[in-house]
């Protein structure tokens, strides 16, 4: 029973990536995001224009903010069984999930905000744009010390069979250093720093999907290792 | 005449044989950030091969005395890691000074690379004056967290030797530092031929 509860919320990840990625891609068409050199006036004109995908995709970009919780807190029961009744990385694996992924639901929101009223002004829509697209890169902050948490935490199990394979614990530090350059975004507004770039959000993006698939299969396999039975 | 304690000969097989140091999970790591720096290089090819003039002529502005005094500064610390992983695979008491050594020659690097900000920063030439800036002060940079990583990691398994010097069972330990260790070299032996030398 509880391996079924465990498999649906793992499962539950990848119904949110795949939900986040056709809303922001097909939908809001805001995948490569707007280029920041863009000037106000053509980033308003884009929402005018594509302002029914905006806002749907929008809707699937927080609702898929909150289907990423049941998978997050299947990575946290796992965490807890490694760390056992004294938890601190457990803990903050848990704080730092809670606000670092509603940074996803306000970036639809914001999203949302910037369509809502195509007959505002451009310097206003291109605000709420430019907070729409920080909500979504920067994340890469809390992300980092996310990865580094779960990465400690998995390497420190003793087991002589660890709940976790020991190469997802490194995969997760490789991630949060990958995932390091989104925090530099505010900075640039061309090259391969700024939001848009190679750098900032190429990599990141492919690497969060590399971890993202690679924490699916491990726990999935986990899972069916019964790992979590026996106190 | 002295008899070899059993794990030493375990040790030494171990050496010879050729097999992976430190566990194959710290590779995924290593194999991991390599793909990375090789997109960064890549990335920075093209950049350059695009504003090539403008790249030249920044390029020349880098102080290639601190840079190549960094190479030698990283290349000693890593000989000294190599030592200390010798020495504990051979249960010798100078591992610890040898990793200790090799904490202050990374340390100084980090020292000559704040004069070498603080002096470009004095000179105008900010983390936006150019694209070659942009691509010198991020590499650099995200170079600098890996070697206060490594540091760290280096700290980390200073703090594991017992009272007599000896680390028991922790060659995989040391082996695995050493080769991140050895990742922060490789990497700044490569940026700093790309972004001071070419």
């Amino acid at each position: 029973m509880k391996s079924t509860t465990m498999k649906l919320c793992t499962y539950m990840g990848a119904v949110a990536g795949t939900l986040m990625f056709i809303g922001i891609w097909p939908l809001a068409q805001m995948f490569p995001p707007l280029a920041p050199a863009l000037p106000a006036a053509e980033v308003a004109d884009y929402y005018r224009a594509h302002q029914t995908g905006i806002l749907v995709g929008a809707i699937l970009i927080m609702a898929c903010s909150v289907l990423f919780f049941p998978f997050l807190a299947a990575v946290a029961t796992f965490l807890k069984k490694i760390e056992g009744p004294v938890s601190p990385l457990t803990w903050a694996f848990v704080m730092i999930c809670a606000y670092g992924f509603v940074t996803v639901f306000f970036a639809g929101l914001f999203f949302t905000a910037a369509a809502y009223r195509p007959d505002n002004p451009d310097a206003i829509i291109a605000t709420l744009s430019d907070i729409a697209f920080f909500l979504f890169v920067m994340p890469a902050v809390p992300a980092f010390v996310q990865n580094v948490v779960t990465g400690i935490a998995i390497l420190g199990d003793k087991r002589a069979q660890p709940i976790l394979p020991r190469w997802l614990g490194y995969m997760n530090l490789w991630t949060g250093v990958l995932l390091l350059p989104g925090l530099a975004v505010g900075l640039f507004k061309v090259g391969p720093f700024a939001w848009n770039g190679v750098l900032a959000f190429w990599v990141p993006a492919v690497v969060f999907g590399i971890w993202f698939n690679l924490m699916i299969f491990a726990m999935l396999g986990s899972i069916k290792r019964n790992v979590l039975a026996g106190e | 005449m002295t008899v070899q304690p059993l794990s030493e000969l375990h040790g030494r097989a171990r050496s010879t044989r050729g097999h992976v140091p430190g566990e194959e999970g710290v590779w995924v790591f290593i194999g991991g950030d390599l793909v990375a720096f090789a997109v960064f290089f890549i990335t920075y090819a093209v950049a350059r091969r695009q504003e090539l003039a403008l790249f030249e002529s920044a390029q020349t502005l880098l102080d290639r005395r601190l840079g190549l005094l960094n190479t030698l500064l990283l290349l000693t610390s890593s000989l000294f890691v190599a030592q200390a992983v010798a020495a504990v695979r051979r249960h010798d008491r100078r591992a610890r000074p040898l990793l200790l050594g090799a904490i202050a020659l990374g340390s100084s690097f980090v020292i000559v690379k704040a004069f070498e900000y603080s002096a470009k920063i004095a000179q105008g030439f900010t983390l936006n004056s150019n694209s070659f800036s942009i691509y010198y002060y991020m590499f650099t940079g995200i170079h600098l967290i890996h070697v206060l990583i490594g540091l760290a990691v280096l700290c980390f398994a200073a703090s594991r030797f017992d009272r007599n010097g000896q680390m028991p069972g922790g060659v995989a330990l040391i082996e695995g530092c050493g080769a991140f260790w050895h990742l922060v070299d490789l990497l700044w032996i490569i940026l700093f031929a790309l972004l001071y030398l070419l």
